[in-house]
């Protein structure tokens, strides 16, 4: 039932002997005849000094005319069948790895491969592959591997492996795949490997033109394309015909059969046909199977028979038909030859004389019966100068490239080969070849000068050549001969082996007599008369003798030699490539650039109409209008109501912005503009400031003038109208801001004295300022309004008490001019006036009298300012006893007569008391001493002393001030240090505070000592920092060293090194240090974990807080530092341009050896371009946009970029999961090694995703707000709900997001409700857009139920708590412009310690708040009075320290310096902030300070100072804090936090 | 409760399926019962099935005689060969050439050595090198959802869960486009030939992936932010 009855041979040769089953295996070793002579005995090729320049011996032994016709008449076809022969035994030319060079260095001046004599062209040749078992060690140097099978089993047809068959195979009758002619092979296409070198003629490359065959190379010449044609026409004859004999048989069966009978008829015509006619002697009769013979191909065979036949090609071939007429050929440029050039036809695609099968068999016939060359020493050029080049040059010397293969095969001498096979030794050069020396002796001598004499150093190659006239000389035929019949009784599967069940004694009988010429007339179908019956030979009388022997003349000359540039075309290319890589940091910087101004744009837009977004689609009534507050100022929209006498201004909230009073006698114009569409409206009445109304539309400005008309007739005013351009128009209104300047500088001038400024620099008053002025002055704000200008909550004390003292009209409106009489009064009127206006003060009610309880509260606080010794009970008995003197106990109220007389009797019980106006009895000696600096320059003192009213002195009415105050600062009431000594004696109880000047001479040390102390210190306040520092930089650099050592020394097997030795290291060492930084970076962000380590012991070791200014040192250095020389990505990235570079220069076959898995060498040479490597591999492109992505992430994350747009920041910033998305697809390709990012990264991602799970888990919770209330100066107040099991520290902050906001736009804010309340509040101040629209949102609707409020997501709590303050017994917290947030919590929670009395180690806290303006900051106040009030036991002493400059002073400023100078406290709070502290206006002296304080707490070892605000202020405090340090008394450490 | 266990316990059936599936070798299975030679140095043929199982990591062959018994040998061999990133697969076709493996094995193996014509080797190391990354990574999303659905953040679950039948789907596409792209490679075995078609593995990973993502869509839509 199966028709395969015998064991099918295996294509890869395997298993063919029993014992031995790798013999003859395709990949198996050559086996040596004769022991290896290398230089090293290992695998080191002998070189240049010791044997000759291989170009010269060919020049010299193997050159000579070609035409001189074999001796013994041998065809051409027999040599080309050899070749074919060869190609199925051995085949040793894939280049080994690591790629290894023996180069042909040209003589200068040598006609073919220099003709331009530059005597510096070097032909490369690469070592072939090699067992990598082998050449490690002297007994068992390098052997090479055969890549065909050993046996003669027609790999050349078939393959030297099974799936290479499948390939060739059409799987339908046993028939091999054919092309499109069925006389042709199918094309040499992918997936079939075969070997394509571009054409050294014409150049052209790739697999199109040509064959698929069994051998790799069988494309390199026609004529050995046509020997394989042969036998794939002769296969697919015997499928067909045994097809017809048995058509039950599959394809299988018939492809079998027809393959055994292939391959016999091939072994008997190599064997008993060919050999005889090379060696002229009939190998011994086949004697049987012998299974211990061993087959293997010896290197000495190779050589010799490549060698042999290379001497016999002749210059062209001839083609003819039956007929035995020579066609003519047509060559490449159309000119007709007599024959087929050979140098010309080397691995030609599409031979226009091939194209059809006849030409085919023209070929064969014509190689029948042309004469081959002689077999001597002399090689034509078309081998010797023009044959096919491997590296770079399009032609190279064959017979020196042989050379070289002997030399990396490491073959013997030519004499030691004759010693050890046996034949007799050789002492002279001419013994070598006797005929040849006696006919042409110069070649022998020539020879023999190469090798210096030395017959010993002949080697194997030039040596058999010389030998060979006529025949093979006696080593090759002996090499030869042994070789062939090694194969033949070695072979299990040899077709004489009965044993082997192949075939039948008849079938082997019929196989031994079928020769080359029954093949080539069953193939050709050409009558038998038109060949000679042994075709390997042309004796006389043979059919169709050839023209002539060929030689080079009339042939076509050979194309020259051309050196190939892989690089060629693309060097602009890859310039350009590069430059955009540099130039991505440039197109980022220009997007960040455009970024930067749209957001500015429309943050200005958004300021503009901030209040029309939410106005216009509530006002309903009244006049539509838009009114002009001012050319910067936004315009506002309004809602005018016109009642009688009134206008009311009311915004979308109806909330009343102004209302306008018409009284009888103002004189009212209306200015109506006359251009610009006429919509805009002047309003200009007395004593208030312009209104100015924009309209829509000039019909709606018309309804309001007739409303307007009417309202004014109404209330008997009388009024003009004209017309003016509207800029005019502009310019002549009055508006608000321009009047509150205006009474800045006015307040400025009046007080430059008070406020020690001279009047030139107070501000400029407007030229026209008198009558301006004047009107300004009698301008009438409401208490609203009043409040706003001065900064001030409307319900706040001093707008209370102005407005009740200063309404002499009573009208619910308050001119400057009246605010600016009190003043006066205050500052210069008189004792009487002085106590009528106080006691109207005191006049709550405003009925003239004082009730009783009210003068007892005004008592109570005179004696409680100048001194609480007193107690509570103390108090009442001396106010009874004053009631009971003056004889008014039972008087229930006091007129103000009673007030004064009580006041003046009395004094010396009240000898603490004084006016609450101060400034009026300073001692005079107390004034004399004082120096008072102006705040511009310290030295400048003024003599004179303030101006104030003289009241008749009382006696050492010392007021003792308990908290410390800047000495310098006048004020009057301080006596310096000295002088309260000498007053000491009644010193109270408490340790007096005052400071003493910062003593000067300590200061001067050695600069040296000083530097060394300053470094000292910086090591010792930043030991963890460093420590950190150090050793994240220590095993970032191991790992560059580690990569770096690899791939220097280690990594030599892979060869990389040898191609790009520095680019390699380079950026394999940054690959590895980038790989641990970029993972390592995501722990620095781990905000949730960082602030649990704070607390732990590790802080110690680690600072925690410096994480975001470690995150951006580690992200500047793996990125671009500033100097990118070392910054590891820019020098990864350029080590990598190297690489592609010089990858791109290297030949295939290189490159096959660094990236198996990525190339496979077909010969085709020519490497990848550029752009391939750019773009084309996973590496390359990631590599690229990871560059891209970095730029972009670099840019955008810059200190400048973030503070204009964070927004934008936040965004380009969330680039990092693509990033590390890319990064991971960058190394998955393992291209040069095994990817290792993901293990550095692993360990990191998950802490960060376990952090941010962390934080989802929380940040995702609504939280309601509980109140929203608007503060002055763009401040919000939020309250909300405390989520539950949400514990934090005073200090901390949180990242709130608001739900009408977008729910991922989170933003830090730290927490100003202390610890124990159970809501959570923030202050947040209006910045920038987000904050903005924040404070829009909570702006109270009328409506005001706090359910409408948009709820909010709550992350955190992050960041130090300060909470070391309660480890010092005394603390000093110093909080500067918005860093003062975190002590606003602070204080309220140590306020709660102390009062909920637990035991709290701290004794003394000393806030020191420095702040340009209190303009923003009135919210603190509220908080700092709320902290005066609940603290009992006076732990917290607060400092005020106002650091504007007196010009720039603001309405507020000014008046609270007024105030702070020249009101003493009413009920122990200043009049203005209703603080007990004291406000300073000035830098306050940190020095001075804590010098002091180390008096004030002797005691005291150490004092720990808390500093958080701009970091101007931070260094001064931090300088301070050293500067005292270096005297080691106590000791200040000092914490600080920049905002 | 009942519905929590069952929650569990289907997650942590599909998360097992998900790293079977990784290390499972039925991505691409073949099936061929035929004549063909058995071993060297012997003219018999067998009678066989011959399996052919491409996982993502390297490939079994088995060669199960039918009847197992045949020439008094019990055929019935399961070879496994890897082309892992690490491993090298020429390494281990010789050494199962020394071994001496029955010839339709070492027919098959040799058809994804790395140089062989067809060039099946670069592909399937390919497909099944950047399949199996995907699988991880969705396994990684498994957990991640696995661990959001427990807190109270139920839309980033429901996107975790969609993110892991996307990054199936992915390596699904991925294996199925790389391993389509050159040609058919012929297997001929004796008379017959041997496709090759989709195996379980590649069926389950495709259910669960269009489970998840269908659940990881109908999952609370994300809030109106
Ligand atoms: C730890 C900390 C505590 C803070 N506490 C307070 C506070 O108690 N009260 C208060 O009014 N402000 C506080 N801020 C500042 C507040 O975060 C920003 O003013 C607010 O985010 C401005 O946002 P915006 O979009 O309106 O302005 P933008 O114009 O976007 O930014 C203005 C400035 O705020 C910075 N900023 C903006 N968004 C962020 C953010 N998400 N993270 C960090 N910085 C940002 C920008 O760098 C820029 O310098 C604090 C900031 C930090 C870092
Ligand atoms: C010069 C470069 C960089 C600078 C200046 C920088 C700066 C910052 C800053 C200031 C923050 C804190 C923002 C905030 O919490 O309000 C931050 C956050 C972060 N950065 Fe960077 N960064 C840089 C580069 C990088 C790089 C290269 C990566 C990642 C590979 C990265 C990853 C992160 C991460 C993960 C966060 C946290 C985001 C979050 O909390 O949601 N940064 N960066
Ligand atoms: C033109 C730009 C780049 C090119 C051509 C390039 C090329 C390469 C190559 C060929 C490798 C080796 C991959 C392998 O062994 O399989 C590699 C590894 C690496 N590259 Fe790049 N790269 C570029 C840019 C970058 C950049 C900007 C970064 C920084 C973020 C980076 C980070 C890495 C890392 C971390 C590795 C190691 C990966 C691993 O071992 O798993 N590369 N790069």
């Amino acid at each position: 039932q199966n028709s395969i009855s015998w064991e099918v041979q295996r294509f890869d040769g395997w298993y063919n002997n029993l014992m031995e089953h790798r013999w003859g295996s395709k990949g198996s070793r050559l086996q040596r005849l004769v022991p290896a002579s290398y230089a090293d005995g290992v695998y080191q090729p002998l070189g240049e000094p010791h044997l000759p320049n291989p170009r010269a011996l060919s020049n010299t032994a193997m050159r000579g005319p070609a035409g001189l016709a074999s001796l013994q008449n041998r065809t051409v076809l027999g040599v080309f069948f050899g070749y074919h022969v060869l190609s199925d035994l051995v085949s040793v030319e894939k280049s080994g790895c690591p790629a290894e060079f023996l180069n042909i260095h040209i003589p200068p001046g040598d006609p073919v491969f220099d003709r331009d004599q530059s005597g510096d062209v070097v032909l490369p040749f690469q070592r072939s592959r090699w067992d990598p078992e082998t050449g490690q060690s002297p007994s068992n140097p390098r052997d090479l591997t055969n890549e065909v099978t050993g046996w003669l089993d027609g790999s050349a047809i078939y393959g030297s492996s099974h799936s290479w068959s499948d390939e060739l195979r059409s799987f339908s009758g046993g028939q091999l795949a054919s092309g499109p002619d069925p006389a042709f092979p199918r094309a040499a296409q992918a997936p079939l490997l075969m070997w394509t070198p571009p054409d050294p003629t014409t150049g052209r490359r790739g697999p199109r033109g040509l064959y698929a065959f069994g051998a790799e190379r069988g494309n390199r010449e026609p004529f050995l394309q046509a020997l394989g044609l042969l036998w794939f026409r002769y296969h697919n004859l015997w499928a067909q015909k045994l097809a017809r004999r048995y058509p039950l048989w599959g394809d299988e069966e018939l492809f079998q059969h027809a393959r055994k009978r292939v391959i016999a008829t091939y072994q008997n015509i190599a064997m008993y046909e060919w050999l005889p006619s090379f060696l002229r002697k009939m190998p011994p009769e086949y004697a049987g199977y012998r299974p211990f013979l061993d087959p293997s191909i010896s290197p000495e065979f190779l050589a010799a028979s490549e060698q042999f036949f290379s001497t016999m090609v002749p210059p062209g071939v001839y083609m003819r038909n039956a007929s035995c007429h020579f066609q003519g050929v047509i060559n490449r440029n159309s000119s007709v030859s007599r024959a087929l050039r050979v140098c010309n036809s080397y691995w030609s695609r599409e031979h226009p004389n091939l194209q059809r099968a006849e030409d085919v068999d023209a070929l064969l016939l014509g190689m029948a019966s042309q004469i081959a060359e002689r077999e001597d020493h002399v090689v034509v050029e078309d081998v010797r100068d023009f044959w096919p080049g491997p590296l770079k040059f399009s032609r190279t010397d064959h017979l020196a490239s042989c050379l070289l293969r002997g030399r990396d095969l490491g073959l013997p001498s030519y004499t030691k080969a004759r010693a050890t096979l046996g034949l007799p030794p050789v002492t002279r050069w001419q013994d070598i070849n006797p005929a040849l020396s006696r006919s042409d002796g110069t070649v022998l001598e020539a020879t023999a000068a190469l090798y210096n004499q030395d017959l010993s150093r002949l080697e194997l190659l030039p040596g058999g050549l010389l030998e060979s006239h006529g025949d093979p000389g006696p080593l090759f035929s002996t090499i030869i001969l042994d070789q062939f019949v090694r194969l033949r009784d070695g072979d299990r599967y040899w077709f004489e082996n009965s044993k082997n069940g192949l075939f039948s004694e008849r079938e082997i009988a019929e196989i031994r007599n079928t020769s080359l010429r029954d093949v080539l007339v069953a193939v050709t179908k050409v009558d038998s008369g038109a060949l000679q019956p042994s075709v390997f030979f042309w004796h006389a009388g043979d059919p169709c003798p050839q023209p002539g022997q060929l030689s080079t003349e009339g042939l076509p000359a050979c194309a020259p030699p051309i050196m190939r540039d892989y690089f060629e075309g693309s060097g602009f290319g890859f310039g350009v490539t590069i430059g955009t890589l540099c130039c991505f940091p440039l197109v980022s910087l220009l997007s960040a650039w455009i970024v930067a101004q749209l957001r500015r744009r429309n943050l200005k837009r958004l300021q503009g109409q901030d209040r029309q977004s939410i106005m216009c689609e509530k006002l309903m009534g009244g006049i539509k209008a838009v009114e002009w507050q001012g050319c910067k100022e936004p315009c506002r929209p309004v809602l005018v109501h016109l009642q009688p006498g009134q206008i009311h201004m009311v915004d979308g909230r109806l909330s009343v912005l102004r209302t306008v009073q018409l009284r009888p006698p103002q004189q009212v114009n209306l200015i109506l503009s006359s251009n610009h569409g006429r919509r805009a409206l002047l309003l200009k009445i007395p004593k208030e400031y312009d209104l100015v109304l924009l309209f829509d539309l000039e019909e709606e400005r018309q309804v309001m003038v007739e409303s307007l008309r009417g309202a004014l007739k109404e209330s008997g005013l009388n009024f003009q109208e004209w017309e003016l351009r509207e800029q005019e128009l502009m310019r002549a209104a009055v508006t608000r801001e321009q009047r509150s300047h205006l009474l800045e500088t006015f307040f400025r001038h009046l007080f430059s004295q008070v406020l020690d400024i001279d009047q030139a620099d107070a501000g400029a008053l407007p030229l026209d300022s008198s009558q301006k002025v004047q009107e300004a002055l009698t301008c009438e704000l409401s208490r609203a309004e009043f409040a706003e200008s001065l900064g001030l909550k409307p319900q706040d004390m001093f707008v209370q008490s102005m407005f009740s003292l200063a309404d002499k009209d009573g009208n619910g409106y308050l001119s400057f001019r009246e605010f600016l009489d009190i003043l006066v009064v205050f500052m210069k009127g008189s004792p009487e006036e002085k106590s009528r206006l106080m006691f109207r003060m005191y006049d709550f009610d405003g009925n003239g009298l004082i009730s009783k309880d009210e003068f007892i509260r005004m008592l109570r606080s005179f004696i409680e300012i100048s001194n609480n010794c007193l107690t509570k009970t103390q108090l009442a008995e001396v106010v009874e006893s004053m009631f009971r003197e003056s004889g008014f106990q039972d008087k229930q109220e006091l007129t103000w007569e009673d007030f004064h007389f009580m006041l003046r009797d009395h004094d010396s019980e009240l000898r603490f008391t004084q006016l609450c106006v101060k400034g009026v009895e300073v001692p005079e000696v107390i004034k004399d001493l004082c120096r008072r600096a102006s705040y511009i320059s310290q030295e400048k003192l003024c003599p004179s002393p303030r101006v104030s009213a003289r009241r008749p002195r009382k006696d050492a009415d010392i007021e003792v001030e308990l908290t410390p105050r800047r000495l310098q600062y006048p004020n009057d009431t301080d006596p310096p240090q000295e002088i309260r000594r000498r007053f000491g004696k009644k010193v109270t109880s408490f340790q007096p505070l005052l400071f003493t000047e910062a003593h000067r001479e300590k200061f001067q040390r050695s600069r040296r000592h000083q530097t060394v102390q300053q470094f000292k210190r910086f090591v010792e306040n930043y030991r963890r920092h460093i420590g950190c520092l150090a050793v994240f930089y220590a095993i970032a650099g191991g790992l560059f060293l580690e990569r770096a050592y690899y791939y220097a020394f280690a990594a030599h097997h892979k060869g990389i090194t040898d191609t790009t030795r520095v680019g390699i290291i380079l950026s394999r060492g940054t690959a590895a240090s980038i790989s641990f930084m970029f993972s390592y970076i995501l722990l620095t962000m781990c905000r949730n974990l960082i602030t649990f380590l704070r607390e732990t012991f590790l802080n110690r070791y680690v600072p925690f807080d410096a994480a975001v200014d470690f995150h951006r040192l580690i992200a500047s250095t793996a990125i671009a530092h500033p100097y990118p020389v070392w910054s590891s990505s820019v020098l990864h990235s350029a080590g990598h341009v190297v690489n592609v570079y010089l990858f791109s220069i290297s030949p295939l076959s290189v490159l096959s050896c660094l990236f198996p898995g990525l190339f496979h060498d077909n010969g085709s040479e020519f490497p990848q371009k550029y752009y391939w490597w750019f773009f084309q591999t996973v590496p390359g492109l990631t590599g690229v946009m990871l560059l891209l992505i970095l730029a972009i992430m670099y840019i955008f994350a810059s200190r400048h970029f973030r503070r204009c747009s964070f927004r934008g920041f936040w965004l380009t910033h969330h680039l990092y999961i693509l990033l590390y998305v890319l990064l991971i697809i960058h190394g998955s390709f393992a291209l040069i090694q095994l990817p290792r990012f993901h293990i550095f990264f692993l360990v990191p991602a998950l802490i960060y995703v376990g952090d941010k799970l962390v934080s989802l888990s929380r940040k995702k919770v609504e939280i309601s707000v509980v109140k929203a209330e608007l503060l002055p100066s763009g401040v919000t107040h939020l309250e909300f709900q405390r989520p539950q099991g949400f514990e934090y520290k005073s200090g901390q902050w949180v990242r709130i997001a608001c739900l009408a906001l977008g729910t991922t736009e989170y933003h830090p804010f730290t927490l100003t409700s202390a610890p124990h309340e159970e809501t959570l509040s923030l202050h947040i101040r209006a910045a920038g857009p987000w904050t903005t629209r924040l404070r829009e949102i909570y702006s109270p609707p009328t409506d005001d139920s706090c359910a409408k409020y948009p709820k909010l997501y709550l992350d955190g709590p992050f960041g130090e708590g300060h909470q070391e303050w309660h480890k010092f017994e005394v603390s000093v917290l110093v909080g500067g412009g918005i860093g003062v947030t975190p002590f606003a919590s602070i204080l309220k929670d140590l306020v709660f310690k102390s009062s909920v009395s637990c035991q709290v180690f701290c004794k003394k806290i000393y806030f020191i708040w420095v702040t340009r303006t209190q303009r923003q900051f009135e919210w603190l106040a509220d908080i700092i009075r709320e902290v005066e009030e609940n603290d009992r036991q006076d732990l917290v002493s607060v400092h005020i320290y106002i650091t504007q400059l007196a010009e720039k002073f603001d309405l507020r400023t000014t008046m609270l310096y007024i105030c702070e100078r020249h009101f003493q406290k009413v009920l122990n709070r200043s009049l203005f902030t209703g603080l007990r502290s004291v406000t300073h206006f000035g830098r306050p002296p940190f020095e001075a300070f804590f010098n002091s304080l180390q008096k004030v707490h002797p005691q005291v070892r150490k004092i720990g100072v808390f500093s958080c605000g701009p970091p101007g202020m931070t260094k001064n405090v931090e300088k301070a804090c050293q500067l005292i340090n270096r005297q080691d008394r106590t000791h200040f450490s000092h914490h600080y936090e920049n905002f | 409760r009942l519905f929590w266990m069952l929650r569990v316990v289907t997650s942590l059936f599909i998360g097992a399926v998900i790293l079977a599936v990784n290390f499972s070798s039925e991505w691409s299975v073949g099936q061929v019962s035929t004549n063909t030679s058995y071993k060297a140095f012997s003219s018999q043929w067998i009678s066989a099935n011959v399996g052919l199982q491409i996982g993502l990591g390297g490939v079994n062959i088995t060669l199960t005689g039918t009847p197992v018994q045949q020439l008094n040998e019990t055929i019935d061999y399961n070879e496994e060969f890897t082309w892992r990133l690490g491993e090298n697969y020429a390494e281990e076709y010789a050494n199962a050439l020394e071994k001496g493996l029955p010839d339709p094995v070492l027919y098959l193996a040799e058809k994804f050595t790395p140089h062989s014509p067809c060039g099946l080797h670069g592909q399937y190391r390919l497909a099944g090198h950047y399949t199996s990354a995907m699988l991880w990574v969705a396994f990684l999303c498994w957990l991640l959802a696995n661990v959001m659905l427990s807190m109270p953040v139920l839309v980033y679950g429901g996107h975790m869960l969609l993110a892991t039948g996307l990054f199936q789907l992915l390596g699904l596409l991925f294996f199925s486009t790389a391993t389509s792209l050159t040609p058919p490679c012929p297997l001929r075995l004796g008379a017959a030939t041997l496709h090759t078609h989709r195996g379980p593995a590649y069926w389950i990973t495709l259910t669960t992936a269009i489970s998840y993502v269908s659940s990881g869509v109908s999952c609370p839509p994300p809030r109106a932010s």
